[in-house]
């Protein structure tokens, strides 16, 4: 996880690694460059065969509790790509600078969705656990399982639904 | 908790039983096929010549049916592919790179759109690179989408076991592997009705199934299979010799072993009862059951090495269900755990003899 590229790979130009193949390197922070590069991607395909892209994006938090993140960077290197390269900023600057919206609409619009989200993670919260029963559900496809055995594999069964 | 879930999911039998253990769905094929063929008829043929007259049928029954793999374009190394290509086209038969990873997972995506993936991998040795694709991917598909998504319509052939000179690479049995993993079917048929009819029920099963082929039997094995389409219950074990002395289970090639076996054994006085358990997962714990019930002993045989292989899992449940009516300690008789070797195979092989020196060391208990 914390391996670097040019460690893990002789040639880190993964989009030219293909051979035959022909690949793209895509500024994957950049929502605009994306859509374009699946666009161009598909038409190619379509018409000509298979194409790499190879998406630059950049993790800001470790990988899990053993990767912190911070041992094979330093937190410069973090706070200046989310100053510049960050991908929800960058779509708000370009909004900005079109006056395709005002920054009180941009505010209210991140408080509405802030709010979406709250009240779905309290909605969860509050739910119940899921039935027990979905433990064994779709393992195998209904009525076509198997018998699930409890801890003394012979009191307890239970056709799997 | 683990006990209460049980018993809600058992409160649920009632539904599930009306969909029926037994019953196939056609899918897009949907049309009602005769379940069961008794007594055979038709031509006699090997193995291979079964398994490939089924793949004509499922392609036949299921525009939406492919078959896939290694050298299958032009029958494949043991010919079961024969003729496909031909006949149906070489969009709906072909060639796949060697890489068993790739022909998995393609596998399991174009069953995911709702095809019937038949992919062959060449031997049953080749499968480990497959594995991560049909253990993480294939069985788990439906479970982890909640039913939005499934890869039910995939089948991977595949043979396996000893041919007598095939080494370490071309002989092994890694059933048990999958046995241990929910989602899967493993099925092994021992003769060529068999695998005609189970080759179809599995590639006609909406669960992803791991279909291995006895290799040893493509061509030696030869009896009467009826010509038309045709499908065998899966989960369902078949008691093929009746007897009172001790019950004899196994699968695929190893049948014909017992076979013998029992033929020898009752020579000396001692009636068998042979099983042949043709579904490993998910499998027909009561006919063994009601077999050990009532002869008191079990034999358990497979090629595959003995520490870790299915028998052990069947020994085991058969202690739990038949403790009291065990009048001796259940006797696996199987391949040895070594790698598969070339000159010493007779010795790791679970011969006739090891199989009659077990059945009287059990009998005499």
């Amino acid at each position: 996880m914390g391996t670097a590229e040019w460690r893990a790979a002789k040639s880190p130009a993964y989009y030219k690694r293909g051979d035959y193949v022909p690949g793209l390197k895509v500024d994957g922070m950049d929502v605009l460059a994306v859509k374009q590069a699946c666009k161009f991607a598909k038409e190619h395909a379509v018409a000509n065969g298979p194409i790499v892209l190879e998406m630059d994006t950049y993790r800001y938090h470790g990988h899990s509790m053993s990767d912190p993140g911070s041992t094979y960077r330093t937190r410069d290197e973090i706070s200046g790509v989310r100053q510049e390269r960050d991908p929800i900023e960058r779509v708000r600057k370009l909004i900005l600078a079109h006056d395709l919206a005002t920054p009180a609409e941009l505010k209210d619009m991140e408080k509405e969705i802030r709010k979406q989200v709250d009240d779905a993670i309290a909605k969860a919260k509050e739910s119940s656990m899921p039935g027990t029963f979905e433990l064994f559900t779709n393992v195998y496809k209904k009525g076509f399982g198997v018998e699930s055995f409890g801890p003394d594999r012979k009191e307890l069964r239970a056709s799997l639904p | 908790m683990a006990a209460r879930a049980l018993r809600e999911a058992g409160r649920r039998r009632g539904w599930a039983a009306e969909v029926g253990r037994r019953c196939f769905s056609g899918g897009s094929a949907g049309t009602a096929v005769p379940e069961r063929k008794e007594g055979g008829g038709g031509k006699p043929v090997n193995l291979f010549t079964a398994v490939n007259q089924a793949l004509h049928i499922a392609l036949d029954t299921d525009p939406r049916a492919y078959v896939f793999g290694e050298d299958v374009g032009f029958g494949g190394v043991f010919r079961c592919t024969t003729g496909l290509a031909d006949r149906f086209g070489k969009n709906r038969v072909f060639n796949t790179p060697l890489c068993e990873q790739g022909i998995a997972g393609f596998a399991i995506g174009l069953a995911a759109m709702g095809n019937r993936a038949i992919a062959e991998i060449q031997f049953a040795d080749y499968i480990f690179p497959a594995f991560d694709q049909i253990v993480n991917e294939a069985a788990k598909f439906r479970y982890r989408s909640g039913n939005e998504f499934n890869c039910g319509g995939l089948t991977i052939r595949t043979p396996y076991g000893a041919v007598g000179h095939g080494g370490h690479y071309h002989s092994q049995s890694p059933e048990a592997f999958f046995c241990h993993v929910p989602g899967l079917k493993v099925i092994i048929p021992r003769s060529p009705r068999e695998a005609k009819g189970l080759l179809l029920a599995s590639i006609r099963d909406p669960n992803p199934v791991v279909f291995f082929e006895p290799k040893w039997l493509y061509r030696l094995s030869v009896e009467e299979v009826p010509e038309e389409d045709y499908m065998l219950p899966l989960s369902q074990a078949e008691v093929i010799r009746k007897g009172s002395d001790i019950t004899l289970i196994g699968w695929g090639a190893q049948l014909a072993v017992l076979k013998e076996a029992c033929e020898d054994a009752a020579k000396d006085g001692v009636s068998c009862e042979l099983i042949d358990l043709k579904t490993l997962i998910p499998w027909d714990k009561e006919t063994v059951e009601a077999s050990v019930k009532k002869t008191g002993k079990l034999l358990v045989s497979h090629e595959a090495p003995i520490t870790g292989g299915f028998g052990a899992e069947i020994a085991a449940s058969i202690a739990e269900r038949c403790f009291q009516r065990l009048e001796a300690p259940v006797a696996r008789v199987c391949g040895l755990d070594t790698p598969f070797p070339l000159v010493y195979e007779p010795f790791y092989m679970p011969t006739k003899n090891k199989v009659l020196d077990a059945i009287k060391a059990t009998v005499n208990y």
